[in-house]
């Protein structure tokens, strides 16, 4: 049982290092909404109660990255700012699903037309839920009392990141904390692997089953992205691949219970009655006319491995569990992990130090108070007055802006990547030699993923990857994962080291590749 | 400007309803797709490298076109060729073939794969899709013989991965 305890623990913890930067661009996104757009703005930007206010809400969230725990403290600003539940779903629901990032990710990974049929299938999902749900219950927005504006200059600044503060040890923690419980609970719940031969194509229940799953599970954008990918290449159900994408990546139990606490169960009831039955049905409708027809279904997959508990039953690490939990977490964590983590720390210390020591909010009143000076001041030619929503657009056009420029920097030139990759493939290969099955189990997903980087980084450079690459790439993804099954199963060395030799070898041809022929 | 949703209640409900009817019956009766309880176990049928896979193409596809074979063999025959077909791409690209040359072969494969789909839905005693399957497996082995000629002699046909 303490293998259970200890595999939630880590389970959390990764989930939350995931979060990390999502989180923090939630929070840039809540303080400038609330201290520079303001409530009647921000309601005219997303718009409430209507049917064009859905599709506005899932173009917006479609633009701006976020995840299922990121967009928490905006749902609860687009609520201050009387804006009616569907339209705050329809934009929670379709920001975690795409963002440039793993967009352009999954474009490479099977036909185009998927990943876009999987966009339009969203934007079905908010319309018809979101105008259904307007229409039952009309009286959703609420009149909240605005906070005074601060004055132009550096207050606004100093103002959103208070703001940001606030909500950092505030109520958004604890909705945030309830998500990822249930990432913990699932761990608790899943034995090791078990999903593995659960999502198939020929099975029915497939789409259900991952209902169940992906709920109370926490996915980033790219992973549910990745994780697509994987079932498209293993065959597995493209109903169960759209359930994943719009419950795994865009709702969780924080989201939930924020409604609940907000709208009562009724509503909650009613909500997730329209969901279950919107996209249930599509999924069960997209699963022939999107199943590739040019794939050998595998029967199971590794995809979904990361919502069971990392650690079998009776297994335990050689160095005790936390000793492995904290090796795992400091060789799976991105850097920007590591710094949207640093970011929410920050965050978080400066709230807890306010709530302390200001409990009466004199610095929220300082920083909206304006100087008697300021009126008659008069200014100069270059020392323009910028509205305040004037600069809140300019700032979400900068998150997207940078999550553009974001692209390049996660996907490079294929050069770069292939240098990166022959060091990942010959740790991996060494390790499955020598028998470090460990290390080898750490480093073959590295080399998966700088696989698909490739392509990627490719795709982003030249708008098209040749079929040649592509087949190159797919060729040492089935290679590395073949090596994969011999290390995860114990096979006989010289097993292992046949598979490592025949990774090493499709490594080769798709350096050969991509260094000598054209890419386009 | 806002456009406000006005739609009746049942007008609205009959929409959502047909809506999800049309999708789910159009889409949930799915084939069944039979595959092997071992992850990435390969069939028989299928060759380890690029050069069996040649030699293989050549031999089933000249029993197919010979007309020995008749009823469930003849089709048993043509469907595990197709699927060595389909796998071309895949073994060629496990070889140091350049692009342009994988890029024939590839075509190759279209080609055949779809002559051995017509020669299926035509009825495998026509004379017409039989001559035509053979032209093109004729065309086809000419192009995969060109490129297995490429690649370096001392890769063995019967070479494991």
């Amino acid at each position: 049982m303490i293998e259970l305890a200890w595999g939630a623990v880590l389970r959390m913890i990764q989930a939350l290092l995931q979060a990390a930067p999502f989180i923090f661009t939630g929070l840039c996104i809540t303080g400038m909404l609330s201290r520079l757009m303001g409530h009647a703005d921000t309601k005219r930007l997303f718009g409430s109660n209507s049917l064009s206010s859905l599709v506005q809400s899932w173009l917006i969230g479609m633009l701006l990255p976020g995840c299922s725990l990121g967009v928490i403290p905006i749902c609860r600003q687009l609520r201050a700012s009387g804006i009616a539940i569907g339209t705050i779903f329809a934009f929670a629901l379709s920001s975690p699903l795409f963002d440039p990032l793993s967009l352009l990710y999954g474009l490479t990974l099977s036909k185009p037309f998927t990943i876009l049929a999987f966009a339009c299938c969203s934007l079905i999902v908010v319309t018809l839920s979101g105008a259904i749900f307007d229409w039952l219950y009309p009286d959703t927005e609420v009149h909240v009392p605005e906070p005074p504006a601060p004055p132009h200059g550096i207050k606004r600044i100093l103002a959103i990141a208070v703001e940001m503060a606030h909500e950092t040890v505030g109520p958004t923690a604890g909705l945030i904390g309830i998500g990822i419980l249930g990432v913990g609970l699932l761990a608790v719940i899943l034995p090791t692997g078990s999903l593995q031969r659960s999502m198939a194509h020929d099975n029915p229940w497939s789409p259900l089953v991952m209902t169940g799953i992906a709920i109370p599970a926490y996915a980033t954008p790219m992973a549910a992205m990745g994780q697509l990918g994987s079932m498209f290449q293993h065959g597995n159900s493209i109903g169960a691949a759209f359930i994943l994408l719009t419950f795994g990546a865009g709702m969780n139990l924080g989201l939930m219970a924020w409604m609940w606490l907000n709208y009562g169960w009724r509503r909650l009831a009613v909500w997730c009655g329209l969901m279950l039955l919107v996209v249930v049905g599509l999924s069960y409708g997209i699963e022939r006319p999107l199943y590739p027809r040019d794939v050998e279904p595998a029967g199971h997959t590794h995809a979904f491995d990361g919502y069971c508990a990392p650690f079998p039953p009776g297994s335990s690490p050689s160095g005790g569990y936390v000793a492995e939990i904290i090796r795992r977490v400091r060789l799976e964590t991105q850097p920007h992990e590591w710094f949207g983590a640093g970011v929410l720390a920050c965050l978080a210390v400066l709230g807890g130090l306010l709530r302390i020591f200001d409990p009466k909010g004199r610095i929220d009143a300082w920083l909206v108070r304006r100087n008697a000076a300021e009126g008659g001041r008069t200014l100069s030619r270059y020392d323009m007055e910028v509205p305040g929503p004037v600069l809140a657009l300019v700032g979400l056009a900068g998150i997207v802006a940078m999550s553009i420029v974001g692209c390049y920097a996660y996907y490079p030139e294929p050069g770069e990547v292939l240098e990166e990759l022959s060091v990942a493939r010959t740790e991996a290969a060494s390790a499955a030699i020598s028998g470090n099955r460990d290390h080898a189990l750490h480093w073959i997903p590295v080399c998966e993923s700088w696989n698909r980087r490739l392509v990627v980084g490719t795709y982003l450079r030249r708008w098209k990857v040749s079929d040649y690459h592509l087949m190159k790439s797919r060729l040492f993804q089935d290679r590395l994962e073949e090596l994969e099954h011999a290390v995860e199963d114990g096979d006989a060395p010289d097993d292992v080291r046949e598979h490592a030799v025949a990774a090493s070898r499709a490594f080769m041809l798709l350096s050969q590749a991509f260094r000598s022929e054209t890419l386009d | 400007m806002v456009l406000k949703c006005r739609w009746s209640r049942h007008g609205l409900c009959g929409a959502i309803m047909l809506m999800l009817a049309v999708v789910m019956v159009g889409g949930c009766a799915g084939p069944t797709a039979g595959h092997d309880e071992d992850a990435h176990a390969l069939p028989e049928h299928h060759p380890r490298t690029f050069r069996r896979a040649v030699v293989d193409i050549a031999h089933r596809g000249g029993a197919l076109t010979s007309g020995m074979l008749q009823g469930p063999d003849c089709e048993l025959e043509r469907r595990q060729l197709l699927d060595i077909v389909r796998w071309l791409p895949e073994l060629a690209a496990d070889t140091e073939l350049g692009r342009r040359d994988w890029e024939h072969v590839r075509d190759a494969a279209d080609r055949l794969a779809n002559a051995l789909q017509s020669f299926k839905d035509a009825g495998q005693l026509a004379d017409g899709p039989q001559k035509s399957l053979s032209a093109t497996l004729a065309a086809s082995m000419k192009t995969l013989s060109d490129a297995d000629a490429l690649l370096s002699p001392d890769v063995p046909a019967e070479e494991k991965p």
